[in-house]
């Protein structure tokens, strides 16, 4: 039988168990990046104590997610740890499987969060598939392109420019892109604003193609990290209406030309392979590689399983919490 | 009309083959509407046991002997991290409409796939560790809820225009066409070698797969400089995932031969041009260095046919790692 107990945080917990995570995981994110990680949607969060000692964490966050005419909360799961004393390796009983089988329980359901997911390190995933219901969603594959490559260049009567703050145009672009996908995150100004335009350290730039009226048409949002020892443009959102291929011409091109003007390499963008825009950009000179980026889906609905999600859900990097 | 009931779920022997067929027939043509009926030669040629492969199955059968479910894996050498092993492709599993269940839990079907990975999945002597096929959307999910399927890849193949300049051979390096593959330069399970996880695609089953097949015309080529072998090659014009193309069963040369592949690409296409199909469909999965270098010389990456699904036993090698080390084809899969 198990020690533990888990439970939500009280109030006066939440920073301990923040801080806790911090240092389990090695401190990857500032208080201040967690903070702001955690404020990105209803924080989902439970901790494990072995008397009153803390002794293990998940911290996730759920997002809201157009699902046919409903919206519903998929969870991402971004950090879950357990102290070093008790890591116990794959076993049934492992801390791992406990924490994560009470977070399912706690925040799951076909009428609380329909999905959670994320990009699990080996051991989560070892007493994940066996043992709590995970599914691969999708081996990790991404568009890569060479930069600079500029061509498209911008015509009299649609520009693209920076966007500094976004506003209701946001909703009216993802609503014209939404049509053809069976589920994603509602990408209205509050939750592109929170997650890219207030971001700490402002490491996103947000471009936007607006037409004369000035009318937002596209949007891209990216961001320059190091990878693998490779300096390079992450894009975390790819907002251009199927129908619109030459507004995607022209993020296409405007993004080559930051990003070289940064110095960076080659760019890299994830959309499902369902997406016209996996086989249009190859056109336009991206190729497919692998990545490192394996996603695992818990579902909590059977028609909403992992074939659905393969097959309907729109989602990038901007859902995870690698960039 | 009388539910049928299942009596017994046991190993198919050679004398169900006849029932099994009949059964199979029925069951695929109402599902599928491009179905076309396999003779009997067919039927032998591809569950009768040979040198090096067989294909064990499971039927369920109900009081008059009648087959309601059927779950059968061909059985085939492969290699993975050097190490010669035997792993399986499941095939030809249905359950009739009005079985009891049908291709749920507790029914036929169920109780077969069951029995099969009992008596033949596993690590042990004589077991599979690795079985994968390609299921249709329905029968995933009874596989994935029943028997441990694991998505292995997606639905992805890589597509050319047949008329594509880059298609193209060195000068001095053509492909000869191939009636049998027993002629020498032998050596076509050496090519590839290293830590993949592969069928061992020697003479003998290439011979079997790509010769001895009573129902599907296929042309082979080979390319061979030096009195060394270089690479070969299998082209088919047929239909895959709805669409008909020149299907590559086979491309395969060391990883670091490009002109070998280039010359074995430009036969491909010449294939396909003179059968008068416009493209030419491939699978090559994502970890493959040819994924990327195909993309550099003009071919795409397209969603097309169903997701690979696999299972393994082996526990420090779930599905999602051997991913990255698996090298398909066209023609490790009965479709083509």
């Amino acid at each position: 039988m198990s020690a533990l107990t888990i439970r939500a945080p009280h109030e006066h917990e939440r920073e301990p168990l923040l801080a806790f995570v911090r240092a389990e995981l090695g401190a990857p994110r500032t208080p201040r990046e967690q903070a702001w990680q955690q404020a990105l949607g209803p924080p989902r969060c439970l901790g494990a104590w072995r008397g009153a000692e803390l002794v293990g964490a998940v911290l996730g966050r759920a997002t809201a997610v157009r699902l046919g005419d409903r919206v519903r909360t998929f969870t991402l799961i971004s950090d879950l740890c357990v102290a070093r004393a008790l890591r116990g390796g794959l076993a049934r009983a492992s801390p791992y499987v406990e924490l994560l089988g009470a977070f399912f329980e706690h925040f799951g359901g076909s009428e609380r969060d329909l999905v959670h997911f994320g990009t699990p390190v080996e051991r989560s995933w070892r007493a994940g598939v066996g043992q709590l219901g995970y599914e691969l969603l999708r081996p990790g594959l991404v568009l890569v392109r060479a930069l600079p490559t500029v061509r498209g260049a911008d015509e009299p009567g649609q520009t693209v420019r920076v966007v500094e703050h976004f506003d209701h145009q946001a909703l009216w672009l993802d609503e014209r892109c939404c049509g053809a996908w069976g589920a994603s995150v509602v990408r209205d100004a509050a939750y592109l604003n929170a997650r890219y335009a207030d971001a700490p350290e402002a490491p996103y730039e947000a471009l936007g193609c607006f037409d004369a009226e000035g009318v937002l048409r596209g949007l891209v949002v990216w961001r320059a990290a190091r990878l693998g020892g490779e300096a390079l443009a992450l894009v975390l959102e790819w907002l251009v209406p199927d129908a619109e291929p030459e507004v995607a011409a022209r993020l296409d091109a405007a993004l080559a030309r930051r990003a070289a003007a940064r110095g960076l390499g080659h760019a890299v963008l994830l959309v499902p392979p369902w997406s016209k825009w996996f086989t249009c950009l190859q056109t336009a000179g991206w190729l497919v590689r692998p990545a490192d980026i394996a996603l695992a889906v818990r579902t909590f609905h059977p028609r909403h399983d992992a074939s659905w999600l393969r097959e309907h859900w729109w989602y990038g990097l901007g859902e995870l919490d690698l960039a | 009309m009388p539910v049928p009931v299942v009596v017994s779920v046991r190993p198919a022997t050679a004398a169900d083959a006849p029932a099994i067929r009949e059964a199979f027939q029925r069951a695929f043509a109402a599902v599928d509407a491009g179905f076309r009926a396999r003779t009997a030669a067919e039927w032998e040629w591809l569950y009768r046991p040979q040198a090096g492969h067989a294909a064990p199955a499971v039927v369920a059968v109900d009081e008059a002997g009648c087959v309601l479910a059927h779950y059968a894996a061909l059985s085939l050498r492969a290699e993975f991290d050097g190490v010669a092993l035997r792993c399986a492709q499941a095939i030809d599993s249905f359950a009739l409409r009005g079985a009891p269940g049908g291709l749920a839990r507790r029914g036929g079907f169920g109780a077969c796939g069951a029995a099969w990975a009992e008596l033949h999945f596993g690590t042990g002597p004589g077991r599979h560790a690795f079985v994968y096929g390609l299921p249709v959307e329905r029968a995933w999910r009874v596989g994935a809820g029943l028997l441990g399927y694991e998505l292995l890849h997606e639905n992805l193949v890589l597509s050319a225009g047949a008329a594509r300049e880059t298609l193209r051979a060195a000068p001095g390096l053509e492909a000869e066409e191939l009636a049998h593959f027993d002629e020498r330069p032998g050596g076509y399970e050496t090519l590839r070698t290293g830590r993949a996880l592969r069928l061992v695609r020697d003479a003998a089953y290439l011979e079997w797969r790509y010769v001895a097949c009573p129902s599907r015309a296929y042309r082979r080529a080979r390319l061979v400089r030096d009195g060394r072998l270089r690479g070969f090659a299998v082209w088919r014009d047929g239909v895959y995932g709805g669409r008909r193309a020149g299907l590559v069963c086979e491309l395969v040369t060391a990883p670091d031969d490009a002109p070998a592949r280039a010359a074995l690409q430009a036969w491909l296409a010449e294939c396909s041009r003179a059968a008068g199909l416009d493209r030419l469909l491939a699978c090559v999965a994502p970890a493959q260095p040819e994924f990327v270098a195909d993309q550099r010389l003009g071919w795409r990456v397209e969603r097309l046919g169903n997701p690979w699904a696999a299972r393994s036993a082996w526990p420090r090698w779930p599905v999602r790692a051997l991913a990255g080390r698996h090298e398909p084809s066209l023609g490790d899969t009965d479709l083509v």
